[in-house]
């Protein structure tokens, strides 16, 4: 009997030790001077995408801690990019100042947040790493990619809130200015007009024009397919970028920048490192202008 | 470490699923992916005390509440007004050796009527 639970034990350790390097290589494999690369491409973005956060934080709150963590973002965020040797302590500031905002917020914590949080932290593991290793760091960082897309379409799927248009239908009603624009060409006048008058009271949202259904319907199922589409080889560049114009598209629409460009940050560790790379200088750039706004005489709700 | 992680991450938005479904979670928030899924939750608080009282809650008792509120939007019923109702009984406050009773209204989407309901859920102390 002694024999058989050891021999059992050992075939789950087995499966276990052989299941980890499957679930890593899930998402490709890459040199680990690469993976250290690519971290230091992400932190050098996030940096910039806190600063903005703490800057609407301070500003909304008024906090203290705002203030500080929107100026050590900044300022880790200039030094990262001026000397190589500043990498190591701006990653684990980056860390600090995203578990620090984690912590603050909690748990009101925006998605957008949780999401940074993972990814400072991971870059700071890879740094840790030393050769090959630093994969398994990237390759956490990539599977936050393909759950996330994944997870975002099972959760609408599960909810049940697209499968006549609920979701999109109270948004219309309630945004309709927003909304009612870039959708007008599947929704039916009858379904705005609708929604208009429902919009007054709590209901009914949904839609009848089968545009507007078909529409409601393939979001989840296309965020669901992209998700799995990085975790294969032959479709995994091609989802990283489709995924990319998926979200931004959304998130144009819905007003919501900074998901936006957090997705976008973590989506481009599957592209060629240049890429990645010019993807960086251009969330950097986005959340300077933004953080600018965010701090100047415009105020606060110009972004969000 | 980090397969185990990436097995955390997979599972955590099934459990999120659940925890908005029998909590009142809401989809927006703690990490479950589920954005764009409804209408964030509204929440409204009221307090009574039986019989009734003389006054109106104090600053601190109304810092608590809104506390609550911010609590209750983002973790459904794992919130409770247990710090509200403790400072309203406080001596100086209007629930002082008196039944303090705090109504939750949540409204949220009714996905079979595809209308707004309001959940109301009642704490006595």
């Amino acid at each position: 009997m002694y024999m058989g639970i050891a021999s059992s034990r050992h075939r789950l350790v087995d499966s276990l030790t052989g299941f980890a390097p499957w679930l890593l290589g899930r998402t490709g494999i890459e040199d680990g001077r690469l993976a250290s690369i690519r971290a230091y491409l992400l932190v050098r973005a996030l940096l910039f995408v806190l600063a903005f956060d703490a800057a609407k934080q301070f500003l909304r709150r008024g906090h203290t801690v705002g203030a500080i963590l929107c100026g050590a973002s900044l300022l880790f965020g200039l030094a990262i990019r001026t000397k190589k040797s500043l990498r190591p302590a701006a990653t684990l500031a980056c860390a600090a100042i995203a578990t620090t905002f984690v912590v603050v917020t909690f748990p009101t914590t925006a998605n957008h947040g949780y999401a940074t949080w993972l990814l400072c932290v991971t870059a700071l593991w890879i740094q840790r790493l030393k050769g090959q290793d630093r994969m398994a760091g990237l390759a956490l960082a990539r599977w936050l990619a393909a759950i996330i897309m994944f997870w975002s379409g099972a959760q609408k799927l599960l909810h049940g809130t697209y499968d006549h248009g609920e979701f999109l239908a109270s948004q219309i009603a309630v945004h309709a200015q927003r909304f009612a624009g870039p959708l007008s060409v599947v929704i039916s006048e009858a379904d705005l007009a609708h929604l208009v008058e429902s919009q007054a009271g709590s209901g009914t949202f949904e839609f009848t024009s089968w545009q507007a259904l078909s529409l409601s319907r393939a979001i989840p199922i296309a965020e669901l397919l992209l998700g799995v589409g990085l975790l294969f080889g032959t479709t995994r560049l091609a989802a990283a970028w489709v995924a990319a114009l998926f979200v931004l598209a959304i998130q144009l629409v819905a007003g919501e920048i900074t998901f936006a460009m957090v997705m976008l940050g973590v989506l481009s560790t599957f592209y060629p490192a240049r890429q990645m790379a010019a993807i960086s200088d251009v969330i950097t750039l986005v959340f300077i202008v933004a953080a600018a706004l965010a701090l100047s005489p415009i105020g606060v709700d110009a972004i969000n | 470490m980090s397969a185990a992680a990436i097995v955390v991450l997979l599972l955590w938005p099934g459990i999120h699923f659940v925890l908005c479904k029998t909590k009142g979670v809401n989809p927006w928030k703690l990490g479950g992916w589920a954005m764009y899924v409804v209408r964030s939750p509204a929440v409204n608080v009221r307090v009574r005390v039986e019989p009734p009282g003389l006054g109106r809650m104090g600053e601190a008792c109304e810092r608590e509440r809104q506390k609550f509120l911010v609590r209750r939007n983002s973790v459904g019923s794992f919130a409770r007004p247990d710090a509200l109702a403790r400072c309203l009984r406080q001596p100086s406050e209007p629930g002082n050796n008196r039944t303090v009773f705090v109504d939750v209204a949540e409204r949220v989407f009714d996905g079979d009527s595809r209308t707004f309901a309001v959940k109301m859920t009642s704490y006595s102390y």
